[in-house]
């Protein structure tokens, strides 16, 4: 165990040390230096030249990557050309709505998703098992912005059929006032979380039909339990391992529906920030943010894999290359 | 020239037997008959269309359904049939770019895997495991930068994720298959690892790859939506279902009406893609397939097994 996490870590530094030469690059290969990008395009040249002193990107590449690492490091992640203000309280504040909504939606998934593909699990024929297939395939396949927007229309308050929740904006005053933060994030999150419960739901029941005709279920039987209940204990406790990758991979994937209904409920969150900012070429904040961001989901990576060996009993002896389940794409 | 012949001949008889077998599902059916509809529709759309795209009826903007527009008109007065009948080619576009992508990459990995040397297959396993936790929107930000908003951004995002993705679950299949006798036996007869790899181990892999392909094309219209309405997707003015969907978002409280075709028609061709993909596992995995594995047993009992 202690030996895969070692090796797990190592993993997450490189992965980290090439992604940020990777982020670095990128934002190098622009048409035209940063600076001169960065002034505009009606700029003079004393102007670019004072800008790019002040960022110090009249230096030479290694020595930039290496003054930005360390920054970095240091927790410096910069201060916005365009606002002034310090990327890292700004980051800070966004991810107050952003972590909150992806957190709610993929709670709302594992509701959503586990019973219901148990049960479709559970009824291998007949008329409930088919419409399960249906209708998490049709979820699955709505996008967001669609998605969102349906449920405004039924739920929205002021346009919608039934409107009980609001369908724009986030309380000026953040989460001092948790229940009207909470409810404003009611539609995101159900408009994130049905999309991904559908697809939570496939997972769940291809997992445990995938153990259907192993000998588990059919001892947990013998032992006198039914076809329904052998599935959710000892089935369930089974593809434990699987479903926790999935989780983790679903964080990662939910992340576009959740940036596309950020915008559409006008959260102030990351979506807004990141949107902005590369619109603006405010390059070097994007640089960090993007950095920080994928840092972030490495850190997920990394926290998955050493729950799914934890939940998985029978990887204790073996050795450490990574075993995850395949696994379908998604958006 | 004569054996390349026959063997076009055979594989082609096999693709039919491949899409015979899904039209005899009613679901393998109604995906085939969309996925017809959405190919017409692009070639027809690439000569004509109601109403010419630059055309904008100002008198008629946020139209309801009329004769004159079949599907009513967006903000600007543009016709809704129309720039979603020029859409589809834009998505079209999309879907077979990243799946080439998706595809070249994957077997790049593979091949890796398999490679002699265990820095190279080391090398493969890290690289799949830790870039998948990477969001594709985080990817499709870091080259928006330099790119702009362009269907490239789209298709280098969805097809390097997808890619990776293809080339984990392709992964036992290439590793059984390029252990097995007929490998050991192909090598032994003379032939490269090379050669190998290509004859023996990646005709394996086709049938998961296709599968997956086809569940990725789906995913990569979904992401399309969600790109280009963050403004890191299609540009501006040109014609694509996200780009018309989103055009519609902003009013919605106001014009609901319109919303539904864009959205309605992604998810109808979604659901199409991924029930040709259940449909095409269904037709190729032998572990679902009860003819095929029937036919699996047997040559395992020919060969004296």
């Amino acid at each position: 165990m202690l030996k895969f996490v070692v090796r797990r870590l190592a993993l997450f530094c490189v992965a980290l040390i090439v992604l940020s030469l990777l982020v670095f690059a990128c934002l190098r290969i622009l048409p035209g230096n940063v600076a001169a990008v960065m002034a505009g395009t009606n700029s003079t040249p004393e102007r670019i030249a004072a800008l790019s002193e002040q960022l110090g990107l009249n230096r030479s590449y290694p020595a930039q990557y290496f003054q930005w690492i360390g920054d970095l490091l240091h927790g410096n992640l910069g201060t916005s050309v365009l606002t002034g203000r310090s990327t890292m309280a700004e980051t800070w504040q966004r991810a107050q709505v952003t972590l909150p909504l992806i957190v709610l939606g993929l709670l709302l998934s594992l509701v959503i998703g586990i019973p219901l593909g148990v049960v479709a699990s559970s009824h291998r024929e007949g008329g409930l098992h088919s419409v399960l297939r249906y209708v998490s395939l049709t979820a699955g396949a709505v996008p967001a912005l669609w998605g969102g927007l349906l449920l405004i229309l039924v739920f929205g308050r002021g346009v919608g059929l039934i409107g009980i929740f609001p369908s724009q904006g986030f309380p000026e005053d953040g989460w001092s006032s948790p229940a009207s933060a909470l409810v404003s994030l009611a539609l995101p999150a159900l408009s994130v979380g049905i999309i991904s419960g559908a697809q939570m739901m496939r997972y769940t029941q291809s997992a445990l039909d995938g153990i259907a005709e192993s000998g588990y279920i059919t001892m947990a039987m013998a032992s006198g339990s039914t076809r329904a209940r052998a599935i959710r204990t000892t089935g369930l406790r089974i593809v434990l391992p699987d479903l926790i990758s999935v989780t983790g991979l679903s964080f990662a994937q939910m992340i576009t529906g959740v940036l596309v209904i950020e915008n559409l409920f006008s959260l102030p969150g990351l979506a807004s920030m990141l949107v902005t900012d590369v619109g603006n070429r405010d390059l070097i904040k994007v640089q960090s943010e993007l950095m920080l961001l994928a840092a972030f989901f490495l850190l997920i990576g990394l926290l998955t894999d050493i729950a799914h060996r934890v939940a998985d009993p029978r990887m204790r002896g073996v050795g450490a290359e990574s075993v995850a389940p395949a696994q379908e794409v998604s958006a | 020239m004569k054996g390349f012949r026959s063997r076009l001949r055979r594989a082609l008889s096999k693709i039919g037997g491949t899409f015979g077998y899904i039209w005899h599902r009613g679901e393998g059916r109604f995906a085939l008959i969309v996925l017809g509809i959405w190919l017409l529709v692009c070639i027809v759309a690439a000569f004509w269309t109601p109403e010419s795209l630059d055309t904008s009826d100002g008198y008629n903007t946020w139209a309801s359904p009329s004769p004159a527009h079949p599907l009513g008109t967006d903000g600007t007065g543009r016709d809704m049939l129309s720039w979603l009948m020029a859409g589809s080619g834009t998505e079209l576009q999309i879907v077979v770019a990243t799946c080439m992508l998706a595809a070249l990459i994957g077997i790049v990995f593979i091949s890796f895997t398999l490679a002699r040397s265990a820095l190279a297959s080391e090398i493969a396993v890290v690289v799949t495991d830790t870039l998948l936790s990477i969001p594709i929107v985080l990817i499709a930000l870091i080259l928006a930068v330099p790119l702009g908003a362009s269907l490239t951004v789209i298709i280098i995002a969805c097809g390097v994720s997808y890619g990776l993705n293809l080339a984990r679950i392709a992964k036992p299949q290439a590793v059984l298959a390029a252990n097995s006798r007929y490998v050991e036996a192909a090598r032994a007869a003379g032939s490269s690892r090379g050669r190998a790899f290509f004859r023996h181990v990646l005709p394996n892999v086709i049938p998961v790859m296709s599968v997956q392909l086809s569940i990725c094309a789906g995913t990569a219209i979904l992401a399309e939506a969600g790109l280009t309405y963050l403004g890191i997707g299609v540009p501006a003015g040109t014609a694509s279902w996200g780009a018309s969907l989103s055009a519609s978002a902003s009013f919605i409280s106001i014009f609901p009406l319109t919303v539904v075709w864009p959205g309605a028609l992604i998810t109808i061709v979604v659901v199409a893609l991924n029930l040709f993909g259940d449909s095409l596992r269904r037709a190729v995995d032998p572990v679902v397939n009860s003819q095929l594995r029937a036919a699996a047993e047997e040559v395992e009992r020919g060969s004296g097994k």
